[in-house]
């Protein structure tokens, strides 16, 4: 589908007034459809962004428009500056629009608000009248050092979900485990998410669908040995979250227990965990493939030793173009073998966001999964302490 | 179905995937399974609804092999996939469950090869004995394969594992043959083993017609007699037999469309609400409120029910020929290719409320909808002018080409005077949700690996629906030319069948 942003109609308005110049804005729209092919006005859902970071807002403003393309929706996106002298708040309003199958174009409203000195300590207050009533209402927050500023904890009450992003962090890092106590602490408040966990959703789904057969589901509960390998190009140390999640994943839905982990070097480590009549051995380690996503998953491996010798793999490798190819193999000894591959388009932001606003209240899985990744933090942290 | 649970599917993206299975389709090389069939199978594959070692086995009468007919087959995914041609690696996977078994349609040993082709594949691909035969033939060959499938023993499971048959309709040609067809079919298969595809209960928006009603409070309480003056279940094609004379000839409106696809969408629309979503509990539902329909008797049917066959027209900014003119086409033909019908169902949610079905070949527009008609408010308070007439409110739920729904209400047009107008709130699907709907058969098959049920059509509802159109067909048959109307190609139908509707009512327009 064809996404236009209506640059023509994106203008300054007065914050008091954004619902009026709103109106007035499609009404121009549907002047404009008298004329020529007649504009949808859709709206699913509410979507805030706020970030600190000015120069990423023209990459937020093509995000929502890829999202509303799948989700039409109210988009507000909150530029802060904190550092800003006088108490100021700004807001512009601008469409996208994009084609539907019926060549109708199709449009949502984009707002801007802008706020810098105390004004941001009232920046809930400022947004919350601009949410369209009766709709959910999904927070991404792109600065998670910000989490704990009242200002945050205002917006709680206003929303549905928080998305969050652990991309770039790793066990090393003190926000990785700061972020992961705070989305515990506050789940009861709102449901979290992490685009990061998001990421994991096809290699969950993959790995799930290799022990899918009731004859392979057995497997699950005699894992020995897994391998978790993730793609790494520099020397920079520590583990990337998203290996974590995925581990903590595993541990919390096969009911491992661990028992110690330890950094075989600064971005590999081993987890030794208990399990109900075995001893389960889990590794998580660099490849190096600068044709990958970095700091994200290559490949996974499980390995079970009864009834019979068995290994069950995901391996995700580059193509000529943009896409991925997901490959999936079982492999029973003296029994089926077969490999099924796919190819999965990358996961931008976009794509990543278009999934996460479909999705309504808290995740145990991902809870669960985060908990065991804190755990395993905290574990790597004291092996680092006593060696 | 898988009874072990899988703790990696917890809120996974797709939910669970079927147990490992074969499908054997009989007539792989055929049109179906090259446009609709394995492109299906593929999209499935490539959006990771199919169990690893799912494999498919392609039994025919011409010898060919197995890369044979993977080249085939990776021409017509190519060509057809609603999802985009395969990637070389990803054909390669799929294509390694690809296999094809040659065997005439009756001959025991044919069956005996597919019988071993069935055992290697569940030993090297680990599909556990489960299987699906897709009979994608001419109805002629339906008892042929299905009496082999029984002599052989394919058609019974071993213990474990689950055998399902998927038949294509037509079920039958009339109520005699069909039930000839389901007896024969119950000899060989249990009830819960057969799958009748009517791939219109697939689409998307006839599934949400059990969702609008049932999850939305604000309907069931005015969704009776005391509300809804009428119902239009309208089927309408701009393309005429497409070179398919011959079997259309055999067919008709009423055949095609009206006993099977429109009598499905009037029970969804009638339909008490199901105890749950469990396959029998719906088609339960459907078969009681098709039974409550009141026969049309013979010597009525000419009050009830119209006919009419296309002649020359102007379609699509060009001529076309009348169906008489048409390949494969007695020139004396009077197969219907339009038909409508009025029905009354006696139960207290409907009586006295009718149900208008129309479907016809040829017509203006390519449309399908359920429009219901709710009645005139008691006291015109705003009639002003002959301007003001106000409709009543009407809520249509769009089947194709454009999927949603659109609720007419009455509103004040700006002014100090009161004039009315109406204006309508639509949903549309492409609009709200821009993401792929998946194919009717993509969710059929996967329906079946499950083994849910829900979509296809049970016995007892074939036999009901081919019981209420026998006294039509029949009098049709007997009375020759006589109530035949023709109709003009790319116009609504005869005006004939504008009788069947009471005074204050009009077919729409849409």
């Amino acid at each position: 589908m064809g996404i236009v942003e209506d640059i023509e109609r994106r203008r300054q308005v007065d914050v008091a007034a954004i619902e009026r110049e709103l109106t007035e804005l499609w009404k121009a729209a549907a002047h404009e459809g008298d004329a020529g092919a007649a504009v949808l006005r859709v709206c699913l859902l509410n979507l805030l962004v706020f970030t600190t970071d000015e120069s990423c807002i023209g990459e937020v403003s093509d995000i929502v428009a890829h999202i509303t393309a799948s989700a039409p929706c109210r988009a507000i996106i909150v530029h802060a500056n904190p550092a800003g002298n006088a108490p100021d708040a700004q807001a512009w309003i601008a469409s996208h629009c994009h084609l539907d199958d019926h060549r109708r174009q199709v449009c949502c409203e984009e707002i801007r608000v802008s706020v810098s000195g105390a004004a941001i300590k009232y920046l809930a207050r400022t947004v919350a009248p601009l949410i369209a009533p009766d709709l959910p209402v999904f927070l991404w927050w792109r600065d998670v050092q910000t989490l704990r500023e009242k200002y945050f904890g205002d917006f709680l009450p206003e929303v549905d979900r928080v998305i969050v992003d652990s991309r770039g962090l790793t066990h090393r890092d003190p926000l990785a485990s700061e972020l992961a106590a705070f989305v515990l602490e506050t789940r009861r408040r709102a449901a979290f998410s992490d685009l990061n966990w998001t990421r994991l959703t096809r290699w969950r789904d993959l790995i799930a669908g290799l022990f899918d057969a009731p004859d392979l589901t057995q497997y699950l509960s005699e894992i020995t040995r897994v391998s978790i390998t993730y793609a790494k190009d520099d020397e920079s140390p520590g583990l990337p979250m998203q290996t974590l999640l995925l581990a903590g994943f595993l541990i919390a839905q096969l009911d491992w227990k661990l028992k110690d982990a330890y950094a075989i070097t600064p971005h590999q480590a081993e987890l030794r965990f208990r399990a109900a009549r075995r001893r389960v051995t889990l590794t998580i380690e660099p490849q190096t493939d600068s044709r990958l996503p970095q700091r994200e998953l290559t490949a996974v491996t499980l390995s079970a030793e009864r009834p019979a010798p068995a290994l069950f793999q995901v391996v995700c490798q580059p193509t000529q173009g943009t896409d991925l190819l997901y490959t999936t193999t079982v492999n029973i000894t003296q029994g089926a073998r077969h490999h099924t591959t796919i190819t999965l388009p990358a996961l931008t932001d976009a794509r990543l966001m278009t999934r996460e606003v479909e999705i309504f209240g808290r995740s145990k899985p991902y809870e669960r999964a985060l908990r065991m990744a804190l755990d395993v933090i905290n574990e790597l942290k004291l092996d680092a302490q006593t060696t | 179905m898988a009874n072990t649970w899988n703790p990696l599917r917890e809120e996974a993206r797709v939910e669970r995937t079927p147990d490992p299975c074969t499908i054997v389709i009989f007539g792989a090389s055929g049109d179906l399974a090259k446009r609709k069939l394995v492109p299906a199978l593929f999209n499935l594959a490539r959006e990771r609804w199919l169990p690893g070692g799912f494999s498919m086995v392609g039994y025919a009468r011409s010898p060919l092999s197995d890369e044979a007919l993977r080249a085939q087959m990776f021409d017509a995914v190519t060509e057809f996939s609603s999802s985009g041609p395969p990637t070389g690696a990803e054909w390669a996977s799929f294509a390694a469950g690809l296999f094809y078994c040659q065997g005439g349609y009756d001959d025991p040993a044919g069956y005996e090869r597919l019988k071993a082709r069935l055992a290697t594949i569940d030993a090297e691909r680990g599909t556990g004995g489960n299987r699906i035969f897709y009979l994608s033939t001419p109805p002629s060959l339906i008892g042929p394969i299905m009496d082999a499938l029984g002599a052989s023993g394919l058609a019974r499971s071993a213990p474990g594992s689950w055998t399902r048959i998927i038949i294509e309709k037509p079920i039958g040609y009339d109520l005699q043959t069909a039930r000839e067809l389901n007896a024969h079919v119950g000899r060989i298969f249990d009830e819960d083993q057969v799958y009748r595809i009517d791939h219109y209960r697939a689409k998307e928006t006839v599934q949400n017609i059990v969702v609008m009603r049932f999850a939305n409070g604000i309907f069931e309480p005015v969704w009776n007699r005391r509300y809804i003056d009428h119902v239009q279940i309208t089927a309408a094609e701009v393309v005429g037999v497409e070179g398919r004379g011959g079997y259309y000839e055999g067919s008709g409106a009423v055949r095609d469309m009206l006993q099977n696809h429109l009598l499905q969408l009037l029970a969804l629309v009638a339909m008490e609400p199901p105890t749950s979503l469990d396959a029998n509990a719906i088609r339960d539902e459907a078969v009681k409120v098709a039974r409550a329909i009141r026969p049309i008797p013979r010597d009525a049917v000419d009050a009830h029910a119209v006919r009419g066959q296309y002649t020359a027209g102007w379609v699509g900014g060009k001529i076309v020929p009348g169906y008489r003119e048409e390949e494969g086409v007695s020139p004396t033909s009077t197969t219907e290719t339009y038909a409508a019908v009025k029905l009354e169902i006696d139960n207290w949610r409907w009586a006295g409320v009718p149900f208008y079905l129309r479907s016809g070949k040829r017509m203006t527009k390519r449309a399908a909808e359920i429009a219901v008609q709710f009645r005139q408010v008691p006291m015109r308070l705003f009639t002003t002018t002959e301007a003001d007439l106000q409709e009543p409110n009407l809520l249509v739920m769009k089947i194709q080409p454009d999927e949603g729904l659109t609720l007419r209400l009455a509103a004040k047009l700006p002014g100090h005077a009161i004039h009315l107008r109406s204006v309508n709130m639509e949903f549309r699907y492409g609009t709200s949700f821009g993401v792929r709907s998946s194919e009717a058969y993509e969710r059929l098959l996967l329906d079946c690996m499950f083994g849910d049920a829900t979509l296809f059509t049970r016995r007892d509802m074939v036999e009901t629906g081919w019981a209420l159109v026998m006294p039509i067909l029949d009098h049709w048959a007997a009375s020759g030319e006589r109530n035949l109307h023709f109709y003009e190609a790319g116009t609504w139908g005869p005006e004939a069948a504008d009788q069947l509707l009471e005074e204050g009512r009009t077919w729409r327009r849409l």
